[in-house]
């Protein structure tokens, strides 16, 4: 008997011995688990161990730093290379270099949300992943005006023919665009680019045709943004494969500097 | 100690650049219980048919596979939070009802239970007959949950083995090793069977 007979009879073994549904008792008491036990709460780490504490600990080290550093070999107090103001905090100098900036609290009224026009959407890359796939995103700000990016968009892996081959509106946790009280604010300044990472899998349609592009529909009615490849980035391996019927998924991390 | 849950292993091989830190939802990541109660149902009942049908095939005991899973889903409700990458939920859940089955069979201490009898399936000219079958049957009731485990996770659900060792929490080499041992031991008593039906004819 061939390979291959036996591996059609192994197969067909393990089918006829396993369940085709799940019981419906099953199903209810899965479903009863997060209401009858206690709600998940993250794990005891010690203090040196909480990333939020080490940043903020580091953060507070460099601005000590750089203050004393300006203050002992810089300019007058308050001005920088030729006279234009100096970032006062690490923040800042980030922002100096990516032309944003962040806060928890909204921008000045004088700055409005950017809108898809206002901003240019571009993959860097394409990372693998166990069965994902994960763009590097980044939008930078085409206008002569700031405008700030706030919340989550709605988020489609696109195909080169316009097909919608995943859309966070079904599938994934993103859902629509939206925000919420906690997110940040980003403010762009004329040129000013942020980043992020737009995670899919488990794309189970018909073959996509190059090139593989992301589209997000920014929150508020800011319109949809579509970020293409960049130069060199190819989209051959874009598309996530099909892990099952479970259903596909894109998600993105939060935006960053 | 048998790792249940296996989070950190789980995200080992993620710190190799196969992974992205958090897609978790703002609003989960912000505390709120409910986004949260709400991405578990969802995930878990995504995955209820195959995680029952793993726990079913390991167990090689329906009733004893629904109290494993719906175990498994207790461990993991219980640590949900500190699952960040929600992309990485399927092979996580798999891992813990692996686990669970495979504490299951320890407290059990004697051989897996064998299935009932499946019905009859009338066989197709030239496909195999039933004493290839029941051979096959009687020898996934010998192994060991381990090897039981990534034969079912590659033959029924065809998981590659970086895929199968994720969700084992085996390194790849052990997968392929276990993998190589079942199919052998399966093999020898699908051959001896047919042997056997020749040797009738």
């Amino acid at each position: 008997m061939s390979d291959q007979g036996f591996d059609e009879d192994l197969r067909s073994v393990l089918l006829e011995d396993a369940p085709r549904e799940v019981p419906d008792d099953l199903r209810r008491r899965v479903a009863a688990v997060p209401v009858t036990n206690p709600a998940p709460s993250r794990p005891f780490r010690p203090a040196w161990r909480r990333p939020v504490l080490l940043w903020t600990g580091a953060l507070a080290a460099i601005v000590v730093v750089l203050t004393v550093v300006s203050l002992r070999f810089g300019p007058a107090p308050g001005a920088g290379v030729g006279g234009v103001p100096s970032p006062s905090s690490s923040d800042g100098a980030s922002a100096a270099t990516t032309g944003t900036r962040s806060t928890s609290a909204p921008p000045s009224t004088s700055v409005s949300a950017c809108r898809a026009v206002d901003v240019q959407g571009r993959i860097l890359g394409w990372q693998g992943a166990a069965g994902s796939r994960i763009a590097d995103v980044e939008v930078s700000n085409v206008t002569a005006s700031p405008c700030f990016v706030r919340g989550t968009p709605g988020l489609q892996l696109v195909d080169g023919s316009g097909h919608v081959l995943i859309d966070s509106a079904t599938a994934g946790p993103s859902g629509q665009p939206h925000i919420r009280s906690a997110d940040a604010t980003f403010e762009l300044t004329p040129g000013g680019r942020l980043r992020t990472e737009v995670q899919a899998s488990n794309y189970c349609g018909s073959a996509a045709s190059p090139p593989i592009d992301i589209a997000l529909t920014l929150p508020s009615g800011g319109g949809r943004l579509v970020a293409t490849p960049g130069a060199g980035v190819s989209s051959a391996d874009a598309v996530p494969p099909c892990l099952g019927s479970t259903g596909a998924v894109i998600t993105m991390n939060g935006w960053r500097r | 100690v048998v790792d249940v849950i296996g989070t950190h292993s789980l995200r080992r091989p993620a710190a190799s650049g196969a992974d992205i830190a958090g897609p978790m939802p703002r609003a989960e990541a912000s505390g709120d219980g409910t986004a949260r109660r709400l991405a578990f149902e969802r995930l878990t009942d995504q995955r209820l048919l195959r995680t029952y049908r793993l726990a079913t095939l390991v167990l090689r005991d329906a009733s004893e596979a629904e109290d494993a899973v719906h175990d498994a889903a207790v461990l993991a409700w219980t640590r949900f939070a500190e699952l960040r990458d929600r992309a990485l939920f399927d092979a996580w859940f798999d891992r813990i009802v692996i686990n669970v089955c495979r504490q299951r069979l320890r407290q059990r201490r004697v051989r897996p239970l064998l299935l009932d009898a499946p019905p009859e399936v009338p066989v197709a000219d030239g496909a195999s007959g039933r004493a290839e079958r029941e051979a096959l049957r009687r020898a996934l009731d010998l192994l060991t949950p381990e090897h039981r485990a990534v034969v079912v996770l590659r033959h029924l659900e065809g998981y590659s083995t970086r895929e199968i060792a994720a969700r084992t929490g085996e390194r790849e080499g052990t997968v392929k090793s276990r993998l190589h041992y079942a199919l052998r031991e399966l093999r020898a008593a699908y051959d001896a069977a047919q042997r056997g039906t020749e040797g009738q004819g």
